[in-house]
């Protein structure tokens, strides 16, 4: 059974003449624990296809299923807390909040949810990402490649059904990509972690279980 | 399946969010400090200001207290036992009547022996001297003084007092020495009340036979409700004169509660404007700050943060920082507004009746009109930046503000300042002093004003002449006004003697119109209507002459004023009985007494106990310039030539209501000594002087008080008005920084810049202007019109208009300077950096 599933998804921005169709009938299946890398190139619709994927904007039709449930039967605050437990985000800048210190910063989805961390998984977590020394560092202390695998943490530690990667080695050299990329292989692989990215580098792509083409709003291949 | 306990983390995030943002919270504690000191200050200043008007024109025997009980010992004594008082003081009066010394004529002066609580409680302090403690001596106040010339303590002052002898009342001169001066706490009514305190052993000594009930209980209630501003005094005084079986009560004139409330209402729109200015500020800097965050917000949705726990976050920040501003806030504003009413009350005349308002009341309003001003912009704000999706909020550009309150505020400053400065500065002094004087000076007797407490005293004939002999009077003319005895209103607790009214008998179309004006009045009964068939009007005689002076001061409805038709002795003026104005529209014409109509009017004579017919043309139909008419002729029904009313009633010259003095230079200070001396003479305390030279000096100390309070209330106003002008316009560039960046990175250079900010502000103020001038021209003609003013001065309208261009273009152009050169403080390439 797919964890992840779109069916006839469409996006469309303004109307008439000044119809742009970001999304145009997009039908996507993952299964899980697969790592899908979604390539194209800007403008061809991928970031709004993640944006469908996450809840974070309805869709002009078509539905999105996230292990079995329609986002868009959900409100806003159901979809806010659904998003908590059930999908990880990590952004290309990181997003972090700037006032809290690392450790703060990856439970910090789990205290929104008003849970209990669970620190036995959260020590495996930052002791694979190798951020054991860093967790009393605020953010702006640390450099790119630690603030992502930051995010990757936090993405890591509510268990989520699935974790959206937004170009996430995009303001990162090719060094440090290389690293984070490979943790985030090394994870999706020890927790059995579905993980769909968003790329516009066939190099990266290359790493994911499955790439996916899109452009002009549509899947290619 | 949502309920989970995140509060902690909340919290956790809000002193986080609180603490990284030092500036912001510094910024947000002081616009809810700056809005609460102004709503503080305003209401402590404001209820000083409706305390000490409401003190000053309701000023009554007694102002301390909330009313009195009439009793005698044994009710005084049960009335401190109760819990509702707070205190009561025994006043004894010591004489039947007011007293009869000649030099108080026309001002009612009675002679009281009171406890000593009640000069502590009823704000009676010595100027000099001591109080009263032996029967000889007499406690006068500062006003009485003046009047009498007697600034020494010891000196010696005769009264005239009224004493009970064996049932019989007797006016007998008793010698008593000043022994002390006290500070007139009933200043404003001075000119028509006194009070003079001895000591209780004087009744024992000379009056012994005075009733022992007929005593005042000066009253202070513990159990009134502050919010109803003092109407319920007459509820609960009667509860409690039903309680300790007092004879009756006597309180001031209480306004109703809603009358009382319309004087509360500008003080609640002063509130209202700073509450809206507090608004626009808090809202300005909290969403300056708040767009700052929105990106944030949306990351933080991202990542699974409610709605709810976003407001929930920024609430805790906003209460805490309100607390402390709003605490602040309260303690500068009381401060403020404690010092500042009292030093602008100081320099008008209401001085004497400063009160400084309760504090908890103030409290009650600083923090109700505060907090309602800091939820109102924030959570307003706070719900639309939460309701952005991730996605929105981080595409998120601040607007520019919505200027129509600003515009609406800056124009509400200018109107009240054209307003005021109309009013004040184009107070016509001689203007007023002529609205309420018809020739140099008069003696009027106070029954043409209202009921007298002691039997009616007529002007004798030997001051008509003395008065004639004057060298300064050119020439007197005397006003008769009819009264019919007996004038005896007699109730359980008081007696009084009617104002001049006469007896007409109710036949043919006079019974007409009054029937229908007697089946229209309602529940104000203004109608005297008698049950032998007769009806009381104000019957004036005067000589013909006059009708041309006494015309300025009426409006005619019907018909015309011509001298020789009304000297020939068969016509006169008519006015309806209906002086409240309630029953106009609500009578039938032809019910209605019209110029033309001849009438058969039966007057009624009391000495020949006859009635005097007279077949009498209407030749115009009369009615009152204002509801505060001035003139002999104001509330007169039926105005007829002298010659007619001395062959109806044959006791004439015992109906002289006014001599008016005509004379052919202004009177002087000295001049109106001689015509009080004359009045001294005439022992009779029921009569008046009027004069011009003494109007001119009241209304010349009213014009500088209205000046000083209507600068004061134009400067507040305009304080605000211009805040909420500087602050739109600040925040409005700030909203526009980014396409300003722009422009400037294209080339726009910096004179261009401040010409685009100079003409945005310009903007602003011309369409404020245009309302100003709209609205200000509107009110000011209707407050003008009002008769507490003297009229609409339309050359100071447009100069005080100019002066506001003039002020509104200056302040243009600071505001864009500054502007200006804040944005330019670093350069393009910096600031462009900074966006990205």
């Amino acid at each position: 059974m797919s964890i992840l599933k779109t069916n006839e998804l469409k996006k469309y921005y303004g109307t008439d003449s000044n119809l742009v169709k970001a999304l145009d009938g997009v039908d996507l299946n993952v299964e899980p624990g697969e790592f899908v890398a979604i390539v194209g190139t800007s403008g061809s619709g991928k970031s709004t296809l993640l944006h469908m994927l996450g809840g974070l904007d309805s869709p002009t039709s078509g539905s999105v299923e996230v292990s079995g449930k329609e986002l868009s039967k959900m409100n806003d605050d159901q979809l806010t807390i659904f998003r908590r437990r059930n999908i990880g985000f990590i952004f290309q800048n990181y997003n972090l909040v700037p006032i809290l210190n690392v450790y703060e910063n990856i439970v910090l989805p789990i205290e929104l949810d008003g849970e209990k961390p669970d620190k036995n998984f959260i020590d495996k977590v930052v002791k694979m990402l190798g951020l054991t020394e860093k967790l009393n560092n605020l953010p702006n202390n640390l450099s790119g490649g630690q603030q992502q695998r930051v995010a990757i943490a936090r993405a890591l530690v509510t268990k989520p059904a699935i974790i959206l990667a937004d170009e996430p080695t995009g303001n990162l050299d090719s060094k440090t990509s290389q690293e984070v990329l490979g943790l985030l292989k090394m994870t999706s692989q020890q927790f059995h972690q579905t993980i769909v990215m968003i790329t516009h580098n066939n190099v990266i792509a290359q790493l994911a279980d499955r790439i996916v083409r899109i452009e002009d709003g549509r899947i290619v291949v | 399946m949502f309920k989970n306990n995140n509060r902690k983390i909340v919290k956790k995030l809000a002193v986080k969010n609180m603490k990284a943002n030092r500036n912001r919270s510094l910024v947000m504690v002081t616009a809810v400090f700056l809005t609460t000191v102004l709503i503080s200050a305003i209401l402590t200043a404001g209820f000083s200001f409706i305390t000490t008007m409401y003190e000053f024109s309701e000023a009554a025997p007694g102002p301390g207290a909330d009313g009195a009980l009439i009793g005698g010992k044994a009710t005084y004594k049960k009335v401190v036992l109760q819990e509702q008082v707070e205190w009561a003081d025994f006043v004894r009066k010591c004489s039947m009547t007011s007293l009869h010394n000649d030099e108080f004529a026309g001002v009612q002066t009675e002679l009281l022996a009171p406890d000593k609580g009640f000069y502590t409680h009823n704000y009676i302090s010595l100027a000099k001297g001591n109080f009263p403690q032996e029967h000889t001596q007499i406690l006068i106040s500062d006003t009485l003084a003046q009047k009498l010339g007697l600034q020494e303590l010891g000196a010696e002052l005769p009264l005239q007092v009224v004493v009970l002898q064996d049932g019989k009342e007797l006016e007998t001169e008793i010698p008593m020495k000043v022994c002390g001066i006290y500070k007139n706490p009933l200043a404003n009514i001075s000119s028509i009340y006194e009070e003079i305190y001895t000591a209780r052993g004087f009744i024992d000594t000379y009056n012994p036979q005075l009733s022992k009930n007929q005593n005042l209980i000066y009253v202070k209630l513990n159990n009134l409700n502050p919010f109803l501003l003092k109407s319920d005094v007459y509820n609960e005084l009667s509860d409690l004169s039903e309680l300790v079986d007092a004879d009756s009560i006597q309180t001031r004139y209480y306004m109703e509660f809603a009358y009382s409330f319309t004087l509360v209402l500008p003080l609640l729109f002063f509130v209202l404007l700073i509450m809206m200015s507090g608004y626009f500020l808090i809202h300005n800097v909290f969403s300056i700050s708040l767009a700052s965050d929105i990106r944030w917000f949306g990351m933080m949705k991202t990542i699974g943060t409610s709605k709810k726990q976003l407001r929930s976050m920024y609430m805790k920040q906003i209460r805490f920082l309100a607390c402390i501003g709003i605490f602040l806030g309260i303690l500068a504003g009381y401060g403020i507004g404690l010092l500042l009413a009292p030093e602008v009350i100081r320099m008008t005349d209401y001085y004497l009746y400063y009160k400084e308002p309760d504090l908890w009341l103030i409290l009650c309003f600083t923090v109700l009109f505060s907090w309602l001003t800091v939820w109102i912009s924030c959570s307003w704000t706070l719900r639309k930046a939460a309701s952005y999706s991730p996605i929105e909020a981080t595409r998120f550009i601040p607007r520019n503000k919505n200027k129509v309150f600003t515009v609406i505020s800056f124009a509400l400053s200018g109107i009240i300042f054209l307003m005021v400065c109309n009013v004040a500065f184009g107070y016509q002094v001689e203007k007023m002093v002529n609205r309420h004087n018809q020739d140099e000076a008069g003696i009027v007797h106070t029954a043409g004003f209202w009921d007298l407490n002691e039997p009616y005293k007529p002007i004798s004939k030997e001051i008509t002449s003395a008065i004639e002999k004057l060298p300064f009077v050119e020439s007197i003319d005397i006003i008769y006004r009819a009264k019919t005895m007996p004038d005896l209103i007699e109730t359980v607790s008081q007696r009084t003697y009617e104002t001049f009214l006469a007896e007409v008998k109710l036949e043919g179309k006079l019974k007409e119109e009054i029937e229908a004006i007697a089946q229209a009045q309602g529940s104000h009964n203004f109608v005297q209507l008698l049950p032998n068939g007769n009806v009381k009007l104000e019957i004036i005689g005067l000589p013909a002459r006059r009708l041309e002076q006494e015309s300025a001061y009426i409006k005619v409805q019907e018909g015309q004023l011509d001298t020789d038709t009304f000297k020939s002795g068969s016509y006169i003026l008519y006015q309806d009985v209906d002086y409240l104005d309630v029953t106009d529209k609500q009578i039938d014409q032809s019910k209605r007494i019209h110029a033309g109509d001849v009438l058969d009017l039966s007057f009624y004579d009391d000495v020949t106990e006859t009635y005097q017919t007279k077949q009498l043309t209407v030749m115009t139909v009369i009615t009152r310039m204002d509801n505060y008419g001035t003139g002999n002729i104001r509330y007169g029904n039926i105005v007829m030539p002298d010659t007619l009313f001395q062959s109806i009633y044959p006791n004439y010259e015992e109906r002289i209501s006014s001599i008016q003095i005509i004379s052919k230079e202004s009177l002087n200070g000295q001049q109106i000594k001689e015509l009080t001396g004359l009045l001294e003479k005439e022992h009779n305390v029921q009569l008046r002087i009027i004069s011009r030279h003494e109007d001119r000096d009241y209304y010349t100390h009213q014009k500088t008080a209205i000046t000083i309070l209507g600068l004061f209330l134009a400067l507040v106003l305009g304080i605000i008005g211009v805040s909420n002008m500087v602050n739109t316009l600040i925040t409005d560039t700030l909203a526009q920084k980014k396409t300003i960046l722009i422009f400037q990175a294209v080339g726009m250079t910096k004179k261009q810049l401040w010409r685009f900010l100079f003409k945005n502000s310009l903007r602003l103020c011309i369409i404020s202007g245009g309302i100003m001038l709209a609205a200000g021209s509107y009110l000011t003609v209707t407050v003008a019109s009002s008769s507490m003013f003297t009229g609409f001065n339309p050359t100071l309208f447009g100069l005080n208009f100019l002066l506001l261009l003039c002020f509104m273009a200056v302040l243009c152009v600071i505001i864009s300077s500054i502007i200006n050169r804040q944005l330019n403080k670093k350069s393009v390439v910096e600031r462009l950096r900074a966006f990205e």
